[in-house]
């Protein structure tokens, strides 16, 4: 009964926090839409705009309707499916990445202190978060486009080419934009942290394995830095999506923008901010998993 | 795994290290490679946005006068309204087109397609991001210090919950979204951009500083200090935002300022960034690369935009070295390493 009393709190607070991210987004985009009054061209009040947030609201959550796209004539859902699929690819792919590059490294650079290589790598890392996403993207783009660019997707292709056609834009995305520089540091500081406790010494004495250990306390600080960075992924997702690939969200939205459409970007920021508050509640559901100190 | 358990005493904590003055102490201490790297650099920023300026307004534009045919943006401010009507007429009778050049005496990192210096842009880029910068970082302090202070010290009543509500509110924006509707509906703005940006920066500090204040709400001497009969505000603001945040904030604000770089050099490459007027490095990436695609580095034109990127990649990198540098040293009670 307590757990599920905390589940619901939980829940109705992720739901207000959507209804502030989209009411704030809806009031943005009211500025892009005019109304005519006695030949006077304004954007809506305020109130007008109140309700008709409330009306699209009641759709959304009662028939889960979106809205039309008023210069394409086409269903909202029906356009951002796509570029939706692919962006979500994108990002859980290089949190992947991030992930799988930024564990060992960190705890390398946490056992091995004084070693050529951490002391060649770590400022390494310093660099490659320095990197905005776009200008590693633009840089590579080229040799991308020459080796796996354009796929005739009616013949065979190798599963080497499709992989590199994804993977590399993934891998891009995982690297740049100082995610992981934050997360080596982060993981370096816990693990060394931890390493200097007497338990840890005492099982190195031992000559028991203490990787489960080390592992389990590095996990947390990279739970914390990706739900915080999550805005930020997508973000580069979609910076990625637009120097990558011919088709995706941002342009579906930088188009929107351009013809003045709201439905469509009303539709992705609500989307996104549903996305960013579902992997805060998966964050504290994953570190009380890990960490049961922490299980309030 | 042996050398865990020999320890060098190098890495460990010793307070003596932080008691002796001089250079050599002072390199000594952790972070200190990373500080001066990183302050070497962030100098060079300001130098360089300073000299942007002067030699836009002193006329010291490294090449010689007769080749300067100004268009109507890159006109010299300290021209008069007659000077202005004269080269606005020019500009009109004469049909000259502006051209790239590579880089050559007298423009040493050559021009970029409308025949402008890219050094001396590269350079006005600078003071753009100077004044951004602080925008940003200025309007996150306020309103991250506020909504912080609220939430760690009223524990329990609305306001705390107002204010928790609106943190995460601003945690949970799809950021890029909300920059791009915002600089498309100010018509690329600078100010409006940048408010936005700090509005939404504000949240780490807020954190931070909620954080700070919850762990030190029940020491003794914030309880002596309610005793007395301080005021709240003098509580929070000299007692716990001064004294026990000011390292924290500091390092914030250097991750604002690259921050702001950041960002606005995405939003510029993607074509919502700052209006033309005032240079922007994305911009410049932009446009020197060719486009939407990058054409120009098939054709080998480097040259266009390799300086705006290496300043981006060399702006944010000193930043962040010289935040990382001043944590580790003022954070004196935990095991660092040396760089």
């Amino acid at each position: 009964m307590n757990t599920l009393r905390k589940i619901l709190k939980e829940i109705s607070i992720a739901l207000l926090i959507l209804i502030g991210t989209t009411f704030t987004i809806y009031l943005l985009l009211g500025q892009l839409v005019y109304e005519h009054h006695e030949g006077v061209r304004t954007t809506p009040s305020f109130f007008s705009l109140t309700a008709d947030y409330g009306e699209w609201v009641t759709d959304a959550v009662l028939k889960g309707d979106l809205g039309h796209s008023a210069t394409t004539n086409r269903d909202v859902s029906e356009i951002i499916g796509y570029g939706f699929r692919q962006t979500f690819m994108l990002v859980i792919g290089s949190l992947f990445v991030s992930i799988l590059i930024a564990i060992p490294l960190g705890v390398a650079a946490a056992i091995r202190t004084n070693t050529w290589f951490v002391r060649f790598f770590i400022p390494g890392t310093y660099l490659f978060s320095a990197l905005p996403v776009f200008l590693l993207a633009i840089f590579i783009r080229p040799y991308w486009v020459q080796s796996f660019g354009i796929l005739d997707w009616y013949a065979d292709i190798p599963l080497s080419r499709i992989i590199g056609y994804y993977g590399i834009p993934i891998i891009i995305l995982g690297i740049a934009d100082g995610v992981i520089g934050e997360m080596i540091k982060h993981v370096r500081e816990v693990v060394g942290g931890m390493v200097r406790e007497n338990y840890i010494r005492a099982a190195i004495a031992r000559s028991a394995r203490i990787s489960k250990h080390i592992l389990k306390n590095a996990l947390l600080p990279v739970f914390t830095i990706i739900t915080s960075r999550f805005s930020y992924a997508l973000g580069g997702a979609l910076i990625v999506e637009y120097i990558f690939f011919s088709q995706g969200i941002s342009i579906v939205a930088l188009d929107a923008l351009k013809y003045r459409d709201p439905n469509v970007l009303l539709a992705i920021g609500m989307i996104f901010s549903l996305l960013i508050v579902v992997a805060n509640i998966v964050n504290r559901v994953l570190t009380v998993i890990v960490d049961p100190r922490t299980r309030v | 795994m042996y050398e865990l358990l020999v320890m060098k005493k190098k890495f460990t904590y010793r307070p003596e290290v932080f008691r002796k003055r001089g250079i050599r102490a002072f390199f000594r201490r952790p972070g200190a490679v990373s500080i001066v790297i990183g302050s070497v650099i962030t100098i060079l920023f300001f130098i360089g946005a300073l000299y942007g300026q002067f030699a836009y307004r002193l006329d010291l534009y490294p090449h010689s006068a007769t080749e300067i045919q100004y268009d109507r943006f890159d006109s010299p401010p300290t021209s008069s309204v007659l000077r202005a009507l004269l080269d606005r007429r020019e500009f009109f009778e004469e049909e000259y087109w502006y051209e790239y050049t590579e880089p050559v005496e007298g423009h040493i990192l050559g021009t970029d397609n409308d025949g402008r210096d890219i050094f001396i842009r590269v350079l006005n880029g600078a003071s753009t991001y100077l004044y951004a910068g602080a925008l940003t970082v200025l309007i996150s302090l306020v309103i991250g210090i506020f909504l912080g202070s609220v939430t760690g010290y009223y524990k329990g009543k609305i306001t705390e919950m107002i204010a928790n509500y609106i943190t995460s509110v601003l945690d949970a924006y799809p950021r890029i979204v909300i920059l791009i509707i915002v600089a498309f509906i100010s018509h690329f703005n600078l100010y409006a951009i940048t408010i936005a940006l700090g509005i939404l920066n504000a949240t780490r500090i807020a954190r931070i500083i909620s954080g700070t204040i919850e762990s030190l709400k029940n020491t003794d001497f914030i309880l002596a200090a309610k005793e007395i009969g301080l005021s709240d505000i003098t509580i929070i603001g000299k007692h716990i935002v001064w004294y026990n945040c000011r390292h924290l904030l500091s390092i914030q604000i250097i991750y604002g300022f690259a921050s702001v770089i950041l960002i606005e050099a995405t939003l510029s490459y993607i074509g919502y960034g700052i209006g033309e007027p005032l240079v922007s490095w994305g911009r410049m990436i932009y446009e020197g690369s060719g486009g939407r695609y990058p054409f120009n580095f098939v054709e080998g034109i480097y040259w266009q935009a390799v300086p705006p990127a290496l300043a981006i990649i060399g702006t944010i990198l000193g930043l962040n070295l010289l935040g990382d540098g001043m944590s580790k040293m003022l954070n004196v009670k935990q095991t660092e390493y040396l760089l």
